[in-house]
């Protein structure tokens, strides 16, 4: 695939999304949603929306550079088929199952996941795709009080997190085995914490910061109890902020493969969160810390300076705005 | 007698480890069940041996295999030789990820006591000396072409101990290296480099042609004490922690290959082809955990385990066509 590339004000060397075809992997979830949404709107790419047991969204029969793909990314020769013919290809995908499923076939969300990506990787290499851009995670990095390098895996994961972070690690190395056998430019991002709107906020599924949203919003006798004593910290990415260096990413990534943090660089603690959201919504509740603090509590900021030297990203959406935005969202939604 | 009375599932029973493990398992005791797929068949016949045929890559099949089994030996999977590997390096990963998440999740799924995972010492980083458990997730694995295939077994393990965590099932991790004998892949253009040798002395290749300068060095291990190894690893090491069981010796290809011809009783014009597809020079495991932790060691030497296979291989040939694989 030829890129037409332009020159950047500062003279680098970017290529431009315009006509490209991007296969979203994961449409309709958090990520995934965010990126169809966002896109298409300055970038005149044409995008591909992989959907598979949910319906596309009403909203997007307005948008004119959609187009729907129905498959079943475990299945090889729907792998095989949606990837064809695409320059980009940006897996947001992840199999989930529910409490049936769970009980018939348990860890299925974790086996599938790798068998998952595994046929998108030799789908695209196969296919000769120009760029494939993996959302990995970051809970692969050990809790330390400084922000963690990319470097910083030590091959160690802690048990809670332990078959989900391997199979993160283990899809990142077969990007890169992958890179060195064809053509495909590999991007491997380890984010942090992302929240925005359309993330889970039920409180079955949802992650901290959904989580923590939704008890403050839905607050009864001017409480919120909070698991654990707060005292853990996490670092918060708003989902245009990460959208915003994938799209970095496809216009300068020169390497075959890299391997980037992206989080906000600073860590926030889950109480001090808490007061945050609280403040914000405008609502007078106070927090009740139903439980000890973990036995061994769990800290993590990203390193963010590889994004900023190599991409020229940080962050730009402050987390007072970010949760202000988020919560606008909530409301109308909810 | 740890075996005695327990209902152990061989998957992947017709090939070279499965056929090994087989009488082994029967003789202390158990009762086993075991698959075969496609044209190759188990060829033992005992009151206590049933023995299925299956595609295990099929889950409703695959599960039936698992039912009611207390312990479960997977040795199932494709072989690649050096040609395959070099033409298409990920052909064999995806079959190998494929197949064991599915073979792991229906063992703790059954809620089978016990279960080994045959993994390999592609896990371990290109040292240039024995590689020591320890090591198998030091760096990366042997680079180029094998990256991709180490970093699967070493993603595979993981799995063993994710499910170990978090279920009642508990995994062995076997790391082998090079073993060979009675119903390995004989078949040229796909199979390991002993019995591409023994096969092409059978042949009378006259000038011999050996790939690469027979200067690769392997821990040539005879597949009877794998398999051994592999069942005691199975009763006294189901830690989800990789051990390696291989001979202590290493051997030059040049060494087992004048081995070979020798027992072949041949003498043909020798050519080594280093154009054509080799792989690591260097591949050579340490078993000394294993003796210390199972009080295992390989037993065989290179000359007796040789001239077992080329036997077996020989009367093979003997076996009029069509009546066997």
């Amino acid at each position: 695939m030829v890129y037409g590339a332009t020159e950047g004000a500062s003279g680098e060397r970017r290529v431009s999304l315009a006509g490209k075809k991007i296969l979203v992997c994961g449409a309709t979830g958090f990520i995934g949603r965010n990126l169809i949404e966002d896109l298409p709107r300055d970038s005149k790419a044409e995008l591909y929306a992989v959907i598979h047991q949910k319906s596309a969204p009403q909203e997007w029969a307005s948008f004119k550079n959609i187009r729907l793909v129905k498959a079943d990314l475990c299945d090889a020769q729907d792998s095989a088929r949606i990837v064809r013919g695409m320059d980009i290809v940006i897996q947001a995908a992840a199999s989930t199952s529910g409490f049936k499923d769970t009980l018939a076939r348990p860890h299925r969300h974790i086996t599938n996941n790798a068998v998952m990506n595994s046929l998108l990787l030799k789908s695209a290499f196969e296919a000769c795709v120009g760029h494939f851009v993996f959302l990995s995670c970051s809970v692969m990095y050990p809790s330390r009080a400084r922000p963690v390098k990319e470097t910083d895996f030590d091959g160690q994961i802690e048990d809670k997190y332990f078959g989900g972070g391997w199979y993160k690690v283990y899809v990142e190395k077969m990007c890169e085995f992958y890179s060195r056998l064809g053509k495909t430019k590999f991007m491997a991002i380890r984010h942090s914490n992302v929240y925005g709107p359309y993330d889970k906020y039920d409180l079955e599924r949802s992650h901290v910061f959904g989580a923590m949203v939704t008890k403050v919003m839905t607050a009864e006798n001017g409480k919120v109890s909070v698991w654990g004593d707060g005292s853990e910290t996490r670092d918060l990415i708003h989902v245009d902020d990460l959208n915003r260096f994938i799209r970095l990413a496809l216009e300068k990534q020169k390497q075959s493969f890299d391997l980037v943090n992206v989080g906000a660089g600073e860590g926030i603690s889950i109480a001090d969160m808490v007061q945050k959201i609280i403040q914000l919504s405008g609502r007078k509740l106070s927090v009740v810390f139903d439980n000890a603090a973990p036995a061994a509590p769990f800290h993590l900021t990203l390193d963010c300076a590889r994004a900023k030297s190599v991409y020229g990203w940080k962050p730009r959406i402050s987390l007072d705005e970010g949760i202000r935005k988020t919560l606008e969202w909530y409301r109308d939604q909810y | 007698m740890f075996y005695k009375g327990k209902n152990v599932l061989v998957a992947g029973g017709a090939g070279l480890l499965g056929q090994s493990l087989i009488p082994k398992l029967l003789e202390q005791g158990a009762h086993v069940r075991a698959t075969q797929y496609k044209h190759r068949r188990i060829e033992i016949e005992h009151k206590n041996l049933e023995v299925v045929s299956c595609d295990l890559m099929d889950m409703d099949q695959a599960r039936q295999a698992f039912k009611n089994m207390d312990i479960v030996f997977l040795s199932a999977g494709k072989v690649r030789g050096a040609k395959e590997t070099k033409e298409d390096p990920s052909s064999l990963i995806l079959h190998i990820l494929d197949l064991h998440t599915k073979l792991f999740s229906l063992a703790a799924a059954f809620g089978a006591e016990r279960c080994a995972f045959i993994s390999s010492s592609f896990v371990y980083p290109d040292t240039g000396r024995p590689s020591v458990e320890s090591e198998g997730f030091d760096g990366d694995t042997f680079v180029k072409t094998h990256y991709g295939i180490g970093w699967t077994f070493r993603y595979l393990e993981t799995l063993c101990k994710h499910f170990a965590l978090s279920t009642k099932t508990r995994y062995s991790i076997i790391r082998p290296t090079s073993y060979y004998g009675p119903f390995d892949n004989f078949n040229l253009g796909e199979c390991h480099v002993i019995p591409a040798l023994i096969v092409k002395a059978a042949q009378r290749m006259n000038p011999f042609e050996v790939w690469g300068k027979g200067e690769e060095v392997r821990s040539f291990t005879y597949v009877d004490d794998v398999a051994e190894g592999v069942m005691l690893a199975v009763e006294k090491y189901a830690e989800a922690q990789g051990i390696n069981i291989c001979t202590k010796n290493s051997n030059r290809v040049r060494e087992a290959m004048e081995l070979i011809l020798e027992l072949s009783d041949f003498k043909p014009e020798i050519r080594f082809d280093s154009t054509k597809p080799t792989t690591i020079s260097y591949r050579v495991s340490d078993p000394s955990k294993a003796k210390q932790v199972l009080g295992w060691e390989a037993k065989v030497s290179l000359r007796d385990g040789l001239q077992k296979t080329i036997q077996w291989y020989m009367e093979r040939q003997k076996v009029p066509a069509g009546s066997a694989a």
